[in-house]
């Protein structure tokens, strides 16, 4: 059954297609057998920097758009559950506070979408590109796993 | 004013007809023409970005969302607007955390995304049947409601005809899935927003057209006609007879923010886009299209509580789940003209498309997943794999229909929280973890799914819901002993914790080749495959 690990060997290190202004290897960096694989994979280079770059761009920004909506709904409900006073002083129109509250979050999410959309086309979609350009021939993707 | 006599019943009959000959139409034609499995379980993603939004929009809005939320919107007023936002949260989070590695790293189901980073028969099969326990029961709630809205709209109360449209409709739910496929089901998915939110939209600027183009007024005249007075608009009424409502608010809220778009038959929708800007833009207009159906809903629901009063509304339904469509009829007046009879049909037709449609994308999520994760080896012709998936839409269907006639006279609340609490327990911390965490290992995964499961299995029948109130499942027994309405409170933890802790013990073993296995498939996780997605 689990006969797809064919289709997922890691990237090959390739520096020599990637010019970079850091050397493959540093001189100065240490090589005891104890730990050349982490300088390995540190190594400043070609598909390891960008999909370095593209992990923490992609980080970021699900990080943010995560915690900005979970964190207004959060703040929203604690809010709700726990200082009721707050939330039903009256406000725009005479409606509660926390009617008005609930009702822009509507509008919100949509600039949050278009937020989203415009960041990741921004910061995200050119690195992702690169990777992918970089990634060994197209294997077969298709075969099942 | 809110019965349905004479010329809309007739009209709603000759529409309801119309629609299911048009959709079984749609689902012949359009249906899966070639032997190929590419095309039969994502449609060869043919769909534009707005079509496909469209579709995950469609397949969100489950009948369970319209009746229930509509429902609790009208009756407890502000509880129930928290309610839809948490709805339209989840699919946001969905958009931001989910809908680009699942779509990366998926083929057809669940299963194939779990046994990307875990290959192994263990985690598809556990995949396949965490899968069919969350949407078993939210199908058993959908088409036990056709049976309650036919006979609503229809004007019967015989038991006999009842169980005939709940038998009706699911033979037409097993028929759409065969047929049509992804691409046949992602048509009358369309077809379904679109009359949805045409006709709310004309019923939604009617209700505030009565009031002036005032929200305010419209919001002080519901809380006015609820008999609850100020409390209408403030939280507290939904949970007012439990021992813990705020902590009762909050798990009712987590479950529906982590369990309502993980489940799967939203989730398939992601593996039918072309590329990842396609994928993003498809869940931009899902947001959207879900945004404004949630202020269509709340207009429509506070304004049936306005114009007619939530006694009326309890009166045709305890829990209030016919208050949309109370609520669009009350927003036409006493005497309907042609037109507005018309326009009310379009209602009745957009909810009865709604349950139809939503069942039939759970099918197909439990068929496809019966028949790739289970049923066909990686030597399965594809010929045969699409016979397999067609017969699993039988095996699926004829089950639920069977659960569905003999819980359409109780109350199906449980059934969907079971469901919303299961995607939240078992679905959510599985895929969270397996799509982000380097660490996290097989053992880890099949924990998390089982543990979550388990969890869930075991508190929610001590709920409230199930025994001990007149309003539970089972008014006659009382072993209620766990103190919230829905489990997510404990469950959840439960879930996350299991998968934590199993990783952590089994990280000596397969720690290392777990980290490898990830190392392999970050840069497809991150920036998708190395070339399109064929299509």
């Amino acid at each position: 059954m689990s006969a797809d690990s064919s289709e997922l060997h890691p990237l090959r290190h390739r520096p020599a297609r990637h010019a970079s202004p850091i050397p493959p290897s540093s001189p100065s960096a240490p090589h005891g057998n104890s730990n050349w694989r982490s300088v390995r994979a540190r190594s400043w280079t070609g598909p390891h920097r960008d999909l370095r770059l593209l992990r923490r761009a992609c980080r970021r920004q699900r990080r943010v758009a995560a915690l900005v909506a979970l964190g207004y709904f959060a703040v929203f409900l604690t809010l709700t559950v726990a200082l009721p006073s707050v939330m039903t002083a009256p406000a725009l129109g005479g409606l509660p506070a926390g009617l008005c509250l609930a009702l822009v979050q509507l509008p919100v999410t949509w600039l949050a979408v278009l937020f989203y959309e415009y960041t990741a086309r921004r910061h995200v979609d050119p690195l992702a590109r690169r990777v992918r350009h970089q990634t060994p021939h197209p294997r077969d993707e298709q075969v099942r796993p | 004013m809110t019965d349905f006599k004479g010329a809309a019943q007739s009209w709603s009959l000759v529409a309801f007809f119309s629609v299911v000959t048009l959709t079984l139409l749609l689902c012949v034609v359009t249906g899966p023409d070639r032997d190929d499995l590419d095309e039969f379980y994502t449609g060869y993603r043919f769909l534009s970005p707005l079509r496909n939004g469209l579709a995950i929009a469609g397949d969100y809005i489950s009948a369970a969302t319209v009746l229930t939320v509509g429902g609790i919107i009208a009756l407890c007023g502000y509880d129930g607007v928290v309610l839809a936002l948490s709805t339209l949260l989840s699919l946001l989070l969905l958009m931001f955390l989910l809908a680009e590695p699942l779509h990366h790293t998926g083929r057809f189901t669940m299963g194939d995304v779990l046994a990307r980073r875990m290959p192994g028969r263990a985690v598809r099969i556990t995949a396949c049947a965490v899968t069919l326990a969350a949407l078993v029961p939210m199908m058993v709630v959908q088409l036990a409601g056709v049976g309650q809205l036919l006979a609503y709209v229809l004007g019967f109360s015989d038991s006999t005809m009842r169980t005939a449209c709940v038998v009706g409709a699911g033979a037409l739910m097993i028929t759409y899935a065969a047929l049509g496929g992804m691409r046949g089901t992602a048509l009358i998915q369309i077809l379904k927003t679109v009359i949805l939110l045409g006709s709310g939209l004309v019923v939604a600027a009617l209700i505030l057209h009565t009031f002036g183009w005032s929200p305010p007024t419209l919001f002080r005249t519901a809380a006015r006609n609820s008999g609850a007075g100020h409390n209408y608009l403030r939280y507290g009424l939904q949970f007012a007879g439990g021992r813990h409502p705020a902590l009762d608010m909050v798990s009712t809220q987590c479950a529906i923010v982590l369990g309502g778009a993980s489940l799967p038959h939203v989730t398939m929708r992601m593996y039918t886009a072309g590329s990842t800007r396609q994928v993003r833009r498809a869940m931009s207009w899902a947001v959207s299209a879900v945004a404004l159906f949630i202020a269509v809903m709340t207009v429509v629901a506070v304004g049936a509580t306005a114009l007619i009063g939530a006694k009326t509304i309890t009166a045709a339904d305890p829990r209030g789940s016919t208050a949309y469509l109370l609520g669009a009829r009350a927003a036409f007046g006493t005497d309907l003209s042609r037109p507005e009879s018309l326009l009310f049909t379009t209602v009745t037709t957009a909810i009865f498309l709604t349950l139809l449609a939503s069942v039939a994308s759970m099918t197909l999520a439990c068929a496809n997943s019966l028949a790739h994760d289970i049923a066909a080896r990686p030597d399965t012709p594809p010929l045969r794999e699409m016979a397999l998936a067609r017969l699993s839409a039988l095996a699926v269907g004829i089950p639920v229909i069977g659960l569905a006639v003999l819980a359409q006279h109780r109350s199906l609340q449980p059934l969907a929280i079971l469901s919303f609490c299961l995607g939240a327990s078992a679905i959510a911390p599985a895929l969270l973890y397996s799509l982000f965490w380097r660490r996290y290992t097989r053992a880890g995964l099949l924990a998390t799914l089982i543990g979550g499961t388990v969890s869930v299995l075991v508190l929610l029948p001590g709920t409230g819901l199930v025994s001990g109130t007149p309003q539970s499942a089972f008014p006659d027994a009382d072993f209620n002993w766990f103190p919230f309405t829905t489990t997510a409170l404990v469950s959840v933890p439960a879930g996350f914790l299991c998968g934590l802790v199993a990783t952590v013990l089994s990280r000596r073993r397969s720690g290392a080749r777990a980290r490898n296995r990830y190392e392999a498939i970050e840069p497809v996780l991150l920036a998708g495959p190395a070339y399109p997605k064929n299509g």
